[in-house]
């Protein structure tokens, strides 16, 4: 029923057939590219899309094809790792604050309060300055920012699911604590929560680029669409190409992910349906 | 908060007499217009194979007794301030959570009014009642299952072994009933705490339910108590009646002394406003106004402000739990009954 319903959207069958070619391209990615995503060649700098490089080179002479498809691969990564490290922290942190409520509650709040009072980039840019450059630094930089909204999402679910009567007739019937939460609370709250987790999946793999492009994400030489952008801004007169196919590709990404994230929203969203 | 004054209960001699048994129970709501003693100074007793009814109006802390004496009262904002529950000569009250989650469900259980929310929408429900076997009895996956589907036909659900495999929302209201009804006596409690549990059906299916309990009732020997706030499931199910209102019980006693020798001007009330095929007819009367605040009590007597007989003395004081006839008691100023 639930398949039924999801594939009935055309949008929904996009996104979830855009994710599933990136992470295909992104695990293929070593064979997939013609050359290697390092190699310098100064004999083919800031070349344009031909067919030796489908889409041009930059000004190293490096094949921006295959630049962008091993970028592919740390851009998932990063967006996919640092949601599932933000989604499981703010899953507990919300589980455990909606349903125990009273002080807890109220410190967890707080905490989720606090971080998410900062706006996203400007933390992480604060975060990876004080961490340092690397893929690992930005993943937790970016799961860290990533828990208020999970932990919210989850606490609010929880808040309004504890209150329902199967619940107490679970907990009439001898469940634990424990039991009630993982069983019977949670599976209850994953509607939106994988709603959220979709868009931001999408939403990190944005900021990874924003703070590549800055120069506080993946370090150079590795590809990362980011920093693909920052090296093509310094020729975006002579060289477009260096700019507009990694910006093409954080495009389709995020487009993709936020198609999937609205589709998952309208079939498990009963309010929405038509 | 203030506890009603203690009162000497002609059954309860010693503890260990009585299945369970709820000597002055207070509960309280901390909300944030204030301190809501939702039950104040409640006895009961339940004895072994017996149907008890407790009525009342809504509001009137028959639920939160009864969930208090599971201790499944959300906490905060509930609290049980005062008591005790004696059950198989413990005090349930002073148990660990641990001690209380081996209770719930294999000694007492309980049923609740909404079968249609009753039941988590996320698994089957056959998934549901071998949970309890589980848990409780520490059965295999296999053995809970093939458990929970003679629990099903227990409940007389026509082909359990599909039914098991349907999710709550594939079931009809009666369907879930049973299904909760499969899940409260699926380890043979002594107790089930029916809270209302043919509120939400209709009619012919309320019927059924109730036949169904009885018959489980008489098969298991377990001891029912059965809130409602219907008279005539009263008067077909229980044998003894315990009236509340406003956290109190008002009178107890055997079901025919309730419907045909009643003292409470309350129950009076309640029993004047359903139609009755066993006495002529006469006109239907309402309680004149509702439950008061329970934290905007009047004084002395908590009726006092919607009683028809009220007396000064009701307004100063409130009148004890006391005997009126054999094995009958009332809270009620009232000596002669003026009908």
């Amino acid at each position: 029923m639930f398949a039924k319903r999801f594939f009935k959207n055309k949008l929904s069958i996009l996104g979830l057939a855009v994710v599933i070619i990136l992470i295909l391209v992104s695990l293929l990615a070593g064979v997939l590219r013609p050359y290697d995503p390092l190699k310098i060649s100064i004999s083919t700098r800031t070349q344009g899309p031909s067919p030796t490089h489908y889409l041009g080179t930059d000004h190293f002479g490096r094949d921006i094809y295959s630049r962008i498809l091993s970028g592919a691969k740390i851009s998932l990564t990063v967006g996919i790792l640092s949601v599932a490290l933000g989604a499981l922290i703010g899953i507990i942190l919300g589980a455990i604050g909606g349903y125990f409520g009273g002080w807890l509650d109220y410190v967890i709040v707080l905490i989720l309060d606090t971080i998410i009072s900062f706006p996203a980039t400007l933390l992480a840019i604060g975060l990876m300055s004080v961490m340092g450059l690397g893929v690992t630094n930005i993943i937790v930089a970016l799961a860290f920012i990533g828990i208020p909204v999970y932990g919210r999402v989850v606490r609010g679910a929880v808040l309004s699911i504890r209150e329902k009567e199967y619940i107490e007739a679970a907990r009439a019937s001898g469940s634990s604590h424990l039991k009630l939460i993982l069983i019977h609370v949670l599976p209850n709250a994953m509607a939106p929560l994988i709603v959220v987790t979709t868009i931001g999946v999408a939403n990190a793999i944005l900021i990874e680029a924003a703070l590549s492009f800055l120069g506080l994400g993946v370090a150079p030489p590795a590809p990362s669409w980011g920093n693909m952008l920052a090296d093509g801004r310094n020729f975006i007169t002579q060289a477009p190409w260096m700019t507009i196919f990694p910006g093409i590709a954080i495009s389709i990404t995020v487009l993709g992910f936020n198609t999937l994230g609205d589709g998952l929203r309208d079939v498990l969203d009963p309010k929405l349906k038509q | 908060m203030k506890r009603t004054e203690e009162h000497t209960h002609a059954l309860s001699a010693t503890v260990g007499d009585h299945l369970l048994e709820v000597r002055d129970l207070c509960v309280s709501f901390h909300l944030l217009e204030g301190v809501i003693p939702a039950v104040a100074g409640v006895n009961l007793i339940l004895d072994q194979g017996e149907v008890l009814g407790v009525v009342g109006e809504s509001a009137c802390g028959k639920s939160v007794t009864a969930k208090s004496i599971l201790r499944i009262i959300p906490s905060p904002p509930g609290s049980i301030d005062s008591g005790r529950v004696f059950f198989e000569g413990r005090d349930l009250l002073e148990l660990s959570e641990e001690r209380m989650q081996e209770i719930r469900g294999e000694k007492i259980s309980m049923i609740f009014q909404e079968p249609m929310t009753s039941l988590n929408p996320a698994f089957t429900v056959g998934d549901q009642i071998a949970e309890v076997f589980r848990f409780h009895r520490r059965l295999s996956k296999s053995e809970a299952w093939a458990k929970a589907v003679e629990g099903l036909r227990r409940v007389e659900i026509p082909d359990p072994e599909k039914r098991a495999k349907s999710y709550p929302h594939e079931l009809s209201g009666g369907m879930r009933q049973r299904a909760m009804i499969a899940i409260a006596l699926a380890c043979r409690p002594r107790i089930l705490i029916a809270d209302e549990p043919t509120t939400a059906l209709d009619v012919t299916i309320q019927a059924q339910i109730l036949k169904l309990i009885s018959e489980l009732q008489k098969e298991i020997g377990m001891s029912v108590m059965l809130i409602t706030h219907n008279l005539g499931v009263i008067a077909s199910m229980a044998r003894r009646v315990v009236v509340m209102y406003a956290g109190r019980v008002v009178e107890e006693g055997p079901v025919e002394t309730i419907f045909n020798g009643y003292h409470h001007p309350y129950t009076r009330g309640l029993l004047q406003s359903v139609p009755r095929l066993d006495l002529p007819q006469q006109d239907l009367r309402e309680i004149q106004g509702t439950v008061p605040r329970l934290n905007d009590l009047p004084e002395g007597c908590t009726f006092s402000n919607r009683c028809d007989f009220v007396m000064d003395i009701c307004r100063k004081q409130e009148p004890k739990f006391r005997p009126v006839a054999e094995r009958h008691f009332s809270r009620c100023w009232l000596e002669e009954r003026p009908w």
